[in-house]
């Protein structure tokens, strides 16, 4: 079906934007339906630029298992770019959907993407460009539902008076039954948000945030996080999909009109990680591990080449280098891809020998580079964070790859773990330092093809919720820049500096992500204060202000160390507390207890910790191997 | 080696595509059409097309064209073949209008390119008519002796005469005939043309060598008839007063 009628935006307003083509829709594979044969309309919404929101697979798996249903039209909608959200805030023009080009306020729902914290103010712009009220309790029956799902909504508290109600857990399991639960309200003939949202709510894994209560004690802790209403549930439970054989996975997604960050077919070979790295929330929140099949990838890989028809195909997962069969999945690929005249672009995999052959195949040698993420610079941190990546690894795999032709490596760490002293932070520089002495130590001279680059590079550890660090702290900007410091005048002194770059993240942003990330109700005055004074996507450094934010918490009196700035007692109900997640409470709180006490917990295959995930009966907790239990 | 060249249109919605983004669309479209492209030899080989002149985005076209290298191994596939897979593959306002066979000492279609014809309408300046209407304008300019244009380049100015550069200019009104042949004009629905409402057809140097655009014609022709100066856009800051069409490329042979 073809599209008619005009676009949203007047030929003057698209003539003076930076690429108008992601405002026009008209993509191949895009969706469109005819506006009277649909109950339900869905404006997915994704507070980011296109080229960014149209990279996102959780996304498109969404907007077309939606599009399946006869009854829904689910369009997209990404977030104006600030030369174009100011045009239109200054000529009235409201949020459109991309397919029909139609205002979304007229919508049944509005979705919106939760992938990192830093797109806070973009939903407020969204929401406000649409002409729908900020708060949920402002908004009235004929104004759309607004509801959030992703990676933030394991504490969606500092963003919960914006939202009717949250997702949580992976989409593929509940949507219908909330659409059909919708679509039978709205044929009851008397419609109430009200009534729709106190039944959506009896869902499993909805949370509608109006439906609880939450109260304080006098040092700001929560003292108790409670529904208003003895049907309403206490705890929510992220929702999990047992077989993603089985689950919906698009074979036609949206080929963007503007290049996207990744612009090629993605094929998700697992869900979850096995590893249990204490910093990583999504290594708790995506438990347990599960494997797609190679046939289904195969079949998937070759649906998706051809309808899209991308010249370049990637997997996608955590810890890729976990999936039981991957060299068996590399060959079929890369046969099919040679066939194809598609190239495969490959995710980062642990340096070993198996990797090295398959980069070697897949792509240019001279091009790449190794990439390592040690996290930590000394082997005693490293056990803290469970992180199980040795000096010797590190080295095997450098050395190997080094022979084989390679002379860039990028080496990934974090600033501000617990327990980090300067000498972890040293460590680091040793460690790059030793790294490129490898180099010149094992490639003769007449072989060298140039100086070996080592990029160093750090980002400062936030702590997220569910996961083993939930209690620990964050440290004001300046204290981090001095441990970048640490690192920079250390590699400044070792041997081989000029063969190691290093860069560091920016401070301020960092921390506002940890106020995000582990903050309550309170904070969302904030969020709003921030976005009427203009700001707006806060992870573009050039649209970022902390001085605003700064300005913000303090005109809403929030003190932002009471978030970030203290390790918090076990006993302190935290925001997040009332969303079970699959890893129970007993399970973080012995895993912060071994981190402390330097010990390491074995991986999923090595052996079960009892992280509470088996409860769901799927993946990895499934397959046979010893239990230990705690140990 | 075969070769064979496309000409397409380019309108309505995806007139505000990029070139390098309608480049990317062609690539990915001949794959979902499973034509018998050649490649590139390296490690990351690609197909060999050749785009001529690309199109400002905000114009519209029916006069666009690429040639694209066939896979001798597997040829064998026809033009109509060719065309009829292509066309199943499009998006509204992109349409594959013709495919043809290149002989073997034919120029690529870059180099071949020497004159480019367009449809110039007003967009919304309704005084600019009584200002500069088309058949006077047209009549001034063919009275000319030269028309000079200092063209700002990387490496300095340049001064062009104008009138060596202008192979056909005309004025003409849209009768409803014309205009519902063309669907390519706008059809963003924005400034549809009334019957009876005036356009010009210009046919201007076009190639890599010596390129002029029409927009660039116009505003330096009507500060001249005018004396007054004159911005013409038809992009870039979106004031938008004059709409563009190309008709046609002309080659070489
Ligand atoms: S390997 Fe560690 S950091 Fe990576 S996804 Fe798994 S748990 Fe997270
Ligand atoms: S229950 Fe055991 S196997 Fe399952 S996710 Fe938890 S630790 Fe891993």
């Amino acid at each position: 079906m073809s599209r008619s009628g005009r676009l949203a935006l007047p030929d003057d307003i698209l003539l003076s934007v930076d690429k108008a083509a992601r405002y026009i829709g008209n993509e191949v594979n895009s969706v469109i339906k005819d506006r009277d044969s649909v109950d339900i309309r869905i404006a997915m919404c994704f507070p980011d630029v296109y080229e960014i929101g149209m990279s996102h697979i959780g996304m498109q798996i969404l907007y077309s298992m939606w599009n399946e249903r006869p009854d829904t039209w689910c369009e997209r909608v990404f977030c104006p770019w600030p030369d174009l959200f100011s045009v239109m805030k200054e000529r009235g023009i409201r949020l459109f959907a991309l397919e029909s080009q139609e205002e979304i306020i007229s919508f049944d729902f509005v979705g919106i993407t939760l992938m990192y914290e830093m797109c806070y103010t973009n939903v407020l712009e969204m929401l406000d460009l649409s002409g729908i009220p900020l708060h949920s309790k402002d908004r009235g029956d004929d104004c759309p539902i607004v509801m959030g799902g992703g990676a933030c909504t394991y504490n969606p508290e500092p963003i919960a008076p914006f939202f009717d109600f949250f997702y949580i857990g992976e989409g593929e399991v509940m949507y219908d039954r909330i659409l059909d639960l919708y679509k039978s309200h709205k044929r009851s003939g008397n419609y109430s948000r009200k009534a729709f949202l106190h039944e959506v709510a009896k869902l499993p894994g909805v949370y509608v945030p109006s439906l609880y209560e939450v109260t304080y004690n006098s040092d700001h802790t929560i003292k108790a996080f409670s529904p208003k209403y003895p049907d309403i549930p206490s705890v929510i439970k992220r929702q999990v999909v047992k077989d993603l054989d089985s689950a919906y996975y698009p074979t036609k997604p949206v080929v963007p009109n503007v290049r996207a960050v990744q612009d090629r077919a993605v094929i998700e070979v697992q869900r979850g990680c096995i590893r249990g790295c204490r910093f990583c929330q999504a290594g708790d929140t995506y438990r347990p591990t599960r494997e797609r099949s190679v046939e289904k990838c195969l079949s998937i890989a070759k649906d998706v080449l051809s309808s899209t028809g991308y010249d370049e195909l990637s997997l996608s997962s955590l810890s890729t280098s976990d999936y039981r069969e991957l060299s068996r999945l590399m060959d079929e690929l890369i046969d099919i891809c040679k066939e194809e005249n598609v190239n495969i672009s490959l995710p980062s995999l642990r340096i070993d020998a198996f990797s090295l052959d398959v980069m070697g195949k897949v792509q240019d040698v001279k091009k790449s580079s190794l990439t390592f993420a040690p996290e930590a610079g000394s082997q005693r941190l490293r056990n803290v964070i469970n992180k199980g990546l040795s000096v010797e690894d590190i080295m095997d795999g450098a050395l190997k790859a080094f022979l084989l032709g390679w002379n860039k490596v990028k080496l990934y760490f974090m600033l501000g773990l617990p327990t980090e002293t300067k000498e972890d932070r040293e460590e680091i520089a040793h460690l790059a330092n030793e790294v490129a002495a490898l180099y010149y130590d094992a490639i003769p001279k007449e072989k060298r093809k140039g100086r070996v680059s080592i990029n160093v590079s750090t980002s400062f550890f936030v702590p997220k919720p569910f996961t083993p660090f939930q209690w620990y702290r964050m440290f004001p900007p300046g204290e981090y820049l001095g441990r970048a410091h640490d690192v920079n005048s250390t590699i400044k002194s070792e041997l081989n500096h000029k063969s190691i770059n290093y860069s560091w993240h920016d401070a301020e942003t960092t921390v506002l992500e940890g106020v995000f990330a582990l903050g309550d109700r309170r904070v969302a005055p904030a969020i709003e204060y921030a976005y009427k004074k203009g700001q707006i996507f806060d992870a573009w450094t050039d649209f970022f202000d902390f001085s605003v934010w700064e300005e913000a918490f303090e005109k809403t009196g929030i003190d932002i160390d009471f978030y970030i700035g203290r390790i918090k007692p076990f006993r302190e109900i935290l925001p997040w507390d009332f969303i079970d997640c699959g890893v129970s409470r007993k399970f973080l709180e012995r895993e912060w207890e071994r981190a402390m006490e330097g010990k390491i917990t074995k991986n999923c295959r090595e052996g079960c910790s009892l992280c509470g995930c088996i409860d769901m009966k799927t993946g990895v907790c499934m397959e046979e191997r010893k239990r230990e239990g705690v140990s | 080696m075969s070769r064979v060249r496309i000409r397409f249109s380019k309108h309505g919605a995806m007139k505000y595509l990029g070139h390098l983004d309608l480049l990317r669309f062609f690539q990915k479209a001949i794959k979902r059409a499973d034509i018998p492209v050649a490649m590139s030899h390296g490690f990351s080989p690609h197909q060999l097309l050749s785009f001529a002149m690309p199109l400002s985005v905000g114009l519209t076209s029916e006069g666009e064209y690429f040639d694209m290298e066939l896979d001798t191994k597997e040829s064998g596939i026809s033009c109509d073949e060719i065309k009829r897979r292509l066309s199943e593959t499009m998006v509204d306002g992109i349409e594959i209008m013709a495919v043809s066979l290149l002989s073997k000492d034919e120029k690529n279609v870059m180099a071949a390119v020497s004159k480019a014809s367009y449809v110039v309408y007003y967009k919304r300046h309704p005084n600019w008519e009584s200002k500069a209407s088309p058949k006077e304008l047209v009549t001034y300019f063919k009275e000319l002796s030269s028309l000079r244009w200092e063209k700002e380049t990387k490496k300095g100015t340049k001064v062009i005469d104008l009138k060596k550069e202008v192979s056909f200019f005309g004025a003409g009104c849209f009768d409803d005939c014309f205009f519902k042949a063309h669907p390519c004009f706008d059809n963003t629905g924005e400034f549809l043309t009334k019957e009876g409402d005036p356009f010009f057809l210009i046919t201007l140097s076009a190639g890599s060598n010596n390129n002029i655009r029409p927009e660039a014609f116009f505003e330096v022709l009507l500060n001249d008839y005018t004396k007054e100066h004159y911005t013409i856009v038809t992009e870039g800051n979106g004031t938008g007063d004059l709409a563009v069409h190309r008709v046609e490329l002309i080659f070489d042979r």
